[in-house]
């Protein structure tokens, strides 16, 4: 399930840049408001047809109105798919993005680099019996800023428990590549340890 | 009388969704090259549908009109 989506976010991403994650909202989002939109679509139905069979014979209004309830019905239909469709979280080895491109609607980017944070928590949380069955949850990313405390959410993802591990593992790994190492092991002599600046005399002082 | 006016409002009702729904296609078809997403081939369908079925119902509604004058 935690794939990425078929070069999706290549556009997003920057030569070196690989992309960790890419999901959507677990599909049984979309089941409350489409059933919703069904349910109603139906009763408006039956509601309009009995109206004007019983009370006010009229086919033209009959054939008019189904067409509207049914034009009405098929365009929530379509646009809670497209809305689910187009939201998306993307985890790549430079910034968290969540990307949220409502067509005639709200055009969102929430980004966060990585490289100008730090990542202190990878959170769980999967809530219910339906969820728990689902395996649908949030993955929540906290970030400790010298000024103030932020959370990046992930929220209701399939597999939160696989995604939540793989983002601690590869967040880790990034934090450790972005520290210098001083001292270094041979791999021929690994009793001896050198100076990293005698290895690469260049990066002396950051001046290159 | 009283029905004319109606198909007259239901007429602009269908031609005002019909454009609607002709942005919102144009709109969608964007954003997909933007993002590089692949759409349902039922929410594909579904769009064009949507359009020539609200054009229909618009002319459907005028036909009425013009059939009660």
């Amino acid at each position: 399930m935690l794939k990425a989506l078929n070069g999706m976010a290549s556009p997003l991403t920057l030569p070196g840049e690989h992309i960790l994650i890419a999901v959507r909202k677990h599909w049984f989002v979309l089941f409350f408001p489409l059933f919703f939109i069904g349910l109603i679509g139906i009763a408006a139905l039956f509601g309009f047809t009995f109206l004007f069979v019983k009370f006010i014979p009229s086919f033209p209004f009959l054939l008019l109105s189904d067409l509207a309830v049914l034009l009405l019905a098929s365009a929530l239909f379509v646009q809670t798919l497209v809305n689910w469709r187009t939201h998306m979280y993307i985890v790549t080895s430079h910034k968290i993005l969540e990307l949220c491109m409502v067509p005639l609607g709200t055009h969102s980017t929430n980004g966060v680099l990585l490289d100008q944070v730090r990542c202190t928590e990878v959170d769980v949380k999967i809530n219910g019996i339906l969820n728990q069955y689902l395996d649908m949850g949030d993955v929540g990313i906290t970030f400790d800023r010298p000024t103030h405390q932020e959370e990046f959410t992930l929220s209701d993802i399939p597999n939160p428990n696989q995604a939540g591990a793989l983002l601690a593992d590869e967040l880790d790994i990034l934090r450790h590549e972005g520290t210098q190492q001083s001292w270094f092991k041979s791999k021929k002599a690994p009793h001896k340890v050198r100076y990293t600046e005698e290895l690469k005399p260049r990066y002396r002082f950051g001046v290159s | 009388m009283k029905s004319n006016i109606i198909f007259v409002l239901l007429f602009f009702f269908f031609l005002i969704l019909t454009g609607y729904f002709c942005l919102y296609a144009h709109e969608v078809k964007k954003i997909k090259n933007h993002m590089s997403v692949k759409l349902p081939i039922l929410v594909e369908t579904l769009l064009v549908i949507n359009i020539f079925l609200a054009g229909a119902a618009a002319l459907i509604s005028i036909i009425f009109f013009l059939i009660e004058v």
